[in-house]
């Protein structure tokens, strides 16, 4: 007990007494920016078109029409300093003939409402002085405006001193929508094109004109973009290049991908066949590579002679997809013969036929997309052909299967002459599948070539 | 160095030469007789063949049974068919073991597009046949044809119309396909497909001719005896060749 009693109260301090801590203060309340998002208001003639909207993609990912009267530019998170940047895209745009003028600033409805009031480009850095805005400078519809003048509020300052509810009822929840947009409430805006999760950009300060330097400038693009895909874990389905001319127009390539790749080698091979497409005029200034992803899990590579590997097929059609075009067929339940087949995507997954039930050895294997018509002698209306005509040449018959009737689809709304089929052999051996569209003996019935059996 | 291993390491340098003359390669078995007759004993694959159809229906009979079996011999491949207009008709191709699963139709109005997506088609691992029809390539375009299926593995058909001079080829083997009536049957029944085959030229081995017939039933080809034949056009003109 009396050495439990002495440790409690010791002699000695603990530690030596240093220089006096201070109590810890409590962290700074951080000086909380009125909004963390940056954005860049563009007035201009022309501006609020998807032509200029597009091409200010050069600058930032995120650009939007604003009422139909500016650009909006996000500008959150890009590295220049902002001074800078509305100096080049200002300078840009004048030289790509759009003289405009711009705000930098937090609450894009505020950027609007002084750029209407007539404020100079300018970087606005704090919270800007709205009090003494006109309140014509609103983005309020002109009536309303006028009755607000009625009412002696010219100002924003005065508008804000008038309670909230009156106002309200008076002239519907717009006012209020307005001033809260003014303070900095986030306002809706749907950028002109959804912003990419997987973006390679590069400038050239000597503009693009060659092929191969396109060429060499897409490859480097590639690399960057699949490093990036890589450690995401996703490769891209499809890839859109967007090349930026100095002269404020622009132009885009768009590249599907029959399976998710991130290869370097085969992005680049599809891509670089397309080059021939672009057309640089003076030059392109900048080259923005967007890719649209999906997961993408890597495959370990089997040993040599087991089953390939699924890639090798889908970059093969990929590169046949540029130049030719390429389907498979799928089984369709129809007895009508040319509708019993469909054609889907080369990248569909495949689907087994299986031979038709009714009569397993009376299908060709060619059903010739143009029925040849002949000309056909019959010793009866109703019997199998004996001679036919096929162009100049005639074909004596002298085996033949058949009829095989087929009425039109009625139930699915098809409507055409019922068609009898015959499976014959001509002196020669050669073996076709012809038919007899309309009645037997009926006025107007014809025959035709369908198809070559073996 | 012993004469035997000498040898053996020249035949392979040879070999490298002219793959054609290479004997130990994979084949696809045909029928007993015509594997026999065929210096590989059996149809190469890796290679490139060429078939005249003197009648579209034969021509077009054969040659799916040759993508038949190479759709056996190498599965998990897929088949390319190349025309100006691909009217493949997957229902009656299954009467020869040509399945539609993996059958990729490929329409090239151009011969250049055709003759590109043939190429390409044979130099890839995951193409077990490429059949492109009424092309007729030129001899260099046909040595890169072959070159691409001795890369890729796969077989490499050409089936054209035939002609009185088909011209020379670098193809390994040149068949000609015309149609016979069948043994049996009947004036209202056709019986099985029945070809009258002929082997123009093959790389290193003989010209032959034979009357085949397609046994759906079993699902092989049954070549009748070569005696049994009665001296036809075709037969003719190989004797002449």
């Amino acid at each position: 007990m009396t050495g439990r009693r002495a440790a409690r109260t010791p002699r000695l301090p603990l530690f030596e007494a240093g220089p006096p801590v201070a109590p810890p203060l409590p962290p700074a309340a951080p000086e909380a920016p009125p909004s963390p998002r940056r954005f860049l208001m563009l007035h201009g003639a022309g501006l609020a078109c998807p032509q200029a909207a597009i091409w200010a993609l050069r600058f930032s990912p995120l650009v939007g029409i604003w009422r139909e009267e500016g650009l909006l530019i996000e500008t959150t998170g890009l590295p220049e300093p902002e001074p800078a940047l509305l100096a080049r895209i200002l300078t840009a745009f004048e030289k790509a003939g759009h003289p405009a003028c711009g705000l930098l600033g937090a609450a894009p409805a505020a950027l609007a409402a002084l750029l209407r009031a007539g404020l100079p480009s300018q970087v606005l850095a704090a919270e800007p002085d709205l009090a003494r805005l006109p309140v014509s400078a609103l983005a309020l519809p002109g009536p309303m405006i006028a009755a607000l003048h009625r009412l002696g509020l010219r100002e924003v300052a005065a508008l804000e001193a008038q309670p909230r509810g009156p106002l309200a009822r008076r002239f519907g929840p717009a006012i209020a929508l307005e001033l809260a947009a003014l303070r900095g409430a986030i306002t809706p805006f749907t950028p002109i094109r959804p912003p990419p999760s997987h973006v390679a950009a590069r400038d050239f300060l000597s503009p693009l004109v060659t092929a191969p330097g396109l060429e060499r400038a897409m490859g480097g693009l590639i690399a960057t973009l699949c490093e990036g895909l890589l450690a995401a874990g996703e490769g891209a389905r499809i890839l859109r290049l967007t090349a930026f001319r100095a002269d404020g127009s622009w132009q885009e390539l768009r590249q599907g991908f029959g399976r998710a790749s991130r290869e370097p080698a085969h992005l680049l091979r599809l891509m670089a066949r397309r080059v021939e497409e672009l057309r640089p005029e003076l030059g392109f200034e900048r080259l923005i590579l967007a890719a649209e992803v999906e997961p993408l899990t890597p495959r370990q590579p089997g040993l040599p002679g087991e089953d390939t590997a699924p890639e090798e097929l889908a970059t093969l059609l990929d590169r046949l997809g540029q130049r030719v075009q390429l389907w498979r067929l799928t089984p369709h339940a129809s007895h009508w013969p040319e509708r019993a087949i469909r054609r889907v995507s080369a990248f569909a997954a495949p689907i087994a036929f299986t031979s038709p039930v009714s009569a397993p050895s009376l299908r060709p294997l060619r059903l010739l997309r143009r029925p040849l018509p002949l000309e056909a002698v019959a010793l009866l209306p109703d019997a199998p052909p004996s001679l036919l005509r096929l162009g100049r040449q005639a074909h004596r018959i002298t085996r033949a299967m058949g009829p095989e009737r087929l009425e039109p689809e009625w139930w699915q709304g098809h409507t055409a002459r019922p068609r009898d089929y015959y499976a014959v052999q001509t002196e020669s051996g050669a073996r076709w599948w012809v038919c007899r569209s309309g009645a037997p003996g009926g006025p107007d019935n014809r025959w035709y070539l369908h198809g070559y059996m073996s | 160095m012993d004469r035997a291993a000498l040898l053996a390491g020249l035949r392979a340098r040879i070999a490298r030469f002219d793959p054609g003359l290479e004997t130990a390669r994979a084949t696809l078995p045909l029928a007993p007789e015509l594997d026999a007759h065929l210096p590989w004993s059996g149809l190469p694959l890796a290679g490139l063949h060429e078939v005249l159809a003197a009648e579209p229906g034969a021509g077009m009979g054969f040659s799916a049974l040759l993508l038949a079996r190479a759709q056996a011999a190498l599965p998990g491949r897929s088949v390319l068919w190349i025309a100006n207009e691909p009217d493949a008709y997957p229902p009656g191709l299954a009467q020869l073991g040509l399945s539609a699963a993996s059958l990729i139709l490929i329409r090239a109005p151009r011969p250049a597009d055709a003759l590109w997506a043939a190429e390409e088609g044979l130099r890839c691992p995951a193409i077990a046949a490429v059949l492109l029809m009424n092309a007729t390539p030129d001899l260099t375009a046909a040595r890169r044809l072959q070159l691409a299926a001795e890369t890729g593995g796969g077989i490499g058909l050409l089936l054209r119309g035939d002609d009185e001079s088909p011209g020379p080829t670098a193809a390994l083997t040149r068949w000609r396909l015309a149609a016979r009536a069948a043994e049996g049957g009947s004036p209202h029944h056709l019986g099985e497909p029945a070809w009258e085959i002929a082997l123009l030229r093959a790389r290193g081995g003989r010209p032959g001719a034979w009357a085949g017939e397609w046994d759906a039933m079993r699902g092989e080809l049954r070549v009748l005896a070569p005696a049994a034949l009665a001296p036809t056009a075709s037969a003719r003109r190989v004797r002449g060749a």
